[in-house]
């Protein structure tokens, strides 16, 4: 089971991801639709979440912007982001970054769930 | 030379020339000698008492002064310069080279002897021609116009150049002074120059000046100045070398301007690139007004027009003859009572004609036959210029419209086709476990997307169509309009209390078009979005508002939510590329989209914060478009 903090601006993927993902046994501990929201949030919790998927098309932030903030707060080091993009460029960008685990839309919610039981193991 | 001026006032002027001066009146009284006559003859003023030209020349040489006197005598014209041996005090002889011409001195016709003695230098003893052909290039027949004004800006003396340049005879000309004929613009740099100079800071300088000729029309010339001092270093004039540049400089100016025209960069907003042009070219050929007409719209205008003036009958008649450019001097009335001279030359687009450039002028017969070739020359180009700018452009937004509709493919649709087969997996996993609830919420929420998706696939749809549609406009009414997109909006946030408080004038009609309805979802989608309480409050406000002659309907979005700062403000509306994070997915058209929309129904959009001062507190976006 892992706590897993989302970050993407459509409403019916948020909620895809609650109802999705628990169902692996998850628990979503928080959403935010853009970058600055999510740190706001995430920097006041007493432990970061275990996994942090990261949709990199967000308005306001994107994806690889928020990673860099996130950064300074030292969240990479502390927790693992699924970063969502299926441009190369930008994936590249955010290996830079530190991030290590990838997926693009569309992807099945079961499997996802399962990556993430893998991923936090 | 001036009436007003006594002995004294020129004995300090000339004295400063290395060249001997006198004046001769009644044929040969000599009446003024300056100093470095005196100087090289060895005479005093009063030696010079009673005594006449012919007493100072040497005996051999006096028939050429006797027969010069015959010649005045019988109303003829003897020839200009001379060479005379000179006897001094101390009788030694000097041969000068002397040059004649006629003054007023004292109220009284006079000539004007400078003589150069020839016999004293070793240049002139090898070629005394050098000297009377530098002086004649400096004065009479100079290809420069040579002035000399005294300190109080009173004419000394005028070459014949100068007389052409300004087109008046050496007679109508030689009582008035330089700065009489100098075009208001020119005054203040000329005194500044002026100043300048007597407070010692430029002794000598070039600068342009426009003088206006005789028929009023303006000249640029480039001058070469410097002030004149006596022997104890006060400034007593100044003289000027005058070149015409009018035609040089029309034609640099012309290339220049068409230079500027032609980096597209430079000119992003075409709004202004016709204004532009007509002021530029008004200044180049000194125009008081002009107009530019092009695909049946006036797009840059100055100056008066008569009330009758139909540019489309001028454009058609001119087209008729199969003319490129024509003028009017004298007669141009049908543009305006003050109009004296008109040029209008043909603008074309697609190698048809499509408009003209029009500079007009109170001054009569103002532009040059050489002026016309080079408005014709600016007119062929500038179109050409305007062509290839417009397609820039047109190629530039076409090339927007392909990368959002790619954004909405690559985006929006793979959003929803997660969502659908995201519910879909859970409606599988619970299939077994009649969880009604669960299964009515995913249902309804793959509906939404489905829906979504449609209204993504007509945004697509559309957005195709406003290619070529959208400066398509029409009459609607806004209330209609407002409350579909509040209904739709609505519906797409589950989880939200929304209240919208509408204050607009069920009847209230602007000008518009069939996507206004997406522009008003995206603001409101957005106002929603952006507030992170369950609560949201939003407030739509219509206003109507005259601005000048313009009626206008103000549409104010007003919500409670993040607000925008003001540095980022700008930025919303700005050209989107893929994967921009300004780019707002949901309803598939961007804040982007909605300013080309708006913009392209003549209105404008922007941003404020609900609160002055504190963009905190929330945003009102506000769209005016014409009342219809």
């Amino acid at each position: 089971m892992a706590t897993i903090f989302i970050i993407d601006d459509e409403e019916t993927i948020q909620f895809l991801y609650k109802e999705g993902l628990s169902l692996e046994g998850h628990k979503i501990i928080g959403t935010a639709h853009d970058g600055s929201k999510a740190i706001e949030f995430i920097t006041k919790l007493k432990k970061y979440p275990d996994v942090i998927i990261l949709d990199h098309r967000m308005p306001i932030k994107n994806g690889l912007d928020t990673l860099k903030e996130m950064r300074q707060y030292k969240i990479i080091a502390k927790t693992k982001i699924l970063f969502i993009t299926a441009d190369p460029t930008v994936r590249e960008e955010a290996s830079k970054l530190g991030v290590t685990s990838f997926i693009q839309k569309p992807f099945s919610i079961i499997k996802l769930g399962k990556m993430i039981s893998e991923i936090v193991q | 030379m001036s009436d007003k001026h006594t002995i004294t006032d020129f004995e300090e002027f000339f004295d400063i020339t290395p060249m001997s001066i006198i004046i001769i009146q009644d044929i040969h009284k000599i009446v003024y000698a300056n100093r470095t006559f005196f100087d090289s003859t060895g005479y005093t003023f009063e030696d010079l008492d009673d005594t006449t030209l012919t007493d100072l020349i040497h005996e051999d040489d006096r028939s050429i002064i006797q027969e010069r006197i015959k010649i005045l005598e019988s109303g003829g014209k003897p020839e200009e310069t001379m060479q005379l041996r000179i006897v001094s005090k101390d009788g030694t002889v000097a041969l000068s080279r002397i040059s004649a011409n006629d003054i007023t001195f004292n109220d009284k016709s006079s000539r004007i002897l400078t003589g150069i003695n020839i016999s004293a230098q070793p240049l002139i003893e090898q070629s005394p021609e050098l000297v009377s052909s530098l002086l004649q290039t400096l004065t009479t027949h100079s290809k420069l116009g040579f002035w000399v004004d005294d300190i109080n800006d009173h004419t000394v003396f005028i070459n014949d150049r100068m007389c052409e340049y300004l087109g008046y005879p050496l007679e109508e000309i030689r009582t008035r002074s330089v700065t009489d004929f100098f075009h208001p613009d020119s005054q203040e740099l000329y005194y500044q120059v002026l100043k300048e100079r007597t407070e010692g800071k430029l002794t000598s300088s070039s600068y342009e000046l426009v003088l206006i000729n005789k028929e009023g029309r303006p000249n640029t010339y480039r001058v070469v100045g410097s002030l004149l001092y006596d022997r104890y270093g006060t400034p007593i004039g100044s003289v000027g070398f005058f070149t015409n540049i009018e035609a040089t400089k029309k034609l640099s100016l012309t290339v220049s301007v068409l230079n500027k025209y032609a980096l597209f960069s430079r000119f992003k907003d075409l709004s202004s690139f016709w204004e532009n042009v007509l002021i530029d070219l008004s200044a180049i050929y000194h125009a008081d007004g002009g107009m530019i007409f092009l695909d049946g719209e006036v797009l840059a205008k100055q100056g008066n027009f008569a009330k009758n003036f139909n540019p489309q009958d001028i454009l058609e008649d001119i087209a008729k003859k199969g003319e490129n450019i024509t003028h009017c001097q004298g007669s141009c009335k049908h543009t305006s009572e003050e109009t004296n001279s008109a040029v209008i030359s043909v603008l074309h687009l697609n190698q048809l004609p499509a408009g003209f450039i029009m500079l007009t002028s109170k001054i009569e017969n103002l532009f040059y036959p050489e002026d016309l070739d080079l408005i014709l020359a600016f007119s062929s180009q500038i179109s050409l210029n305007y062509e290839h700018h417009f397609l820039y452009l047109q190629s530039e937004e076409e090339r927007d419209f392909v990368s959002i509709l790619l954004d909405i493919l690559s985006h929006d649709f793979l959003n929803a086709n997660t969502s659908v087969h995201g519910y879909l997996e859970l409606l599988n996993q619970y299939v077994d476990t009649k969880d009604t609830e669960k299964f009515k919420s995913y249902i309804k929420r793959s509906m939404s997307v489905v829906e979504r998706s449609e209204r993504i696939l007509q945004t697509v749809q559309q957005l195709t169509k406003i290619q070529k549609e959208r400066k398509i406009r029409k009459t609607v009414t806004i209330r209609p309009i407002l409350d579909n997109a509040i209904d739709v909006q609505k519906s797409m946030f589950y989880d939200k209390e929304v209240d919208v408080k509408v204050t607009c004038s069920k009847n209230l009609k602007i000008i518009a078009g069939d996507l206004l309805q997406n522009v008003f979802e995206n603001i409101i989608s957005n106002g929603i979005k952006y507030t992170y309480d369950k609560e949201v409050k939003l407030e739509i406000e219509c206003i109507e508002i005259q601005e000048e002659d313009e009626q206008l309907v103000e549409i104010k979005f007003i919500d409670y939510g993040m607000g925008i700062p003001d540095k980022d403000k700008p930025l919303f509306f700005k050209r989107l590329s893929r994967g921009d994070n300004r780019f707002q997915s949901g309803s598939g058209l961007g804040l982007y989209m909605a300013r080309v929309l708006i913009n392209s129904y003549n209105g404008i959009i922007r941003f404020e914060n609900r609160i002055q001062d504190d963009y905190t507190k929330g945003s009102a976006v506000i769209i005016t478009l014409p009342r219809g």
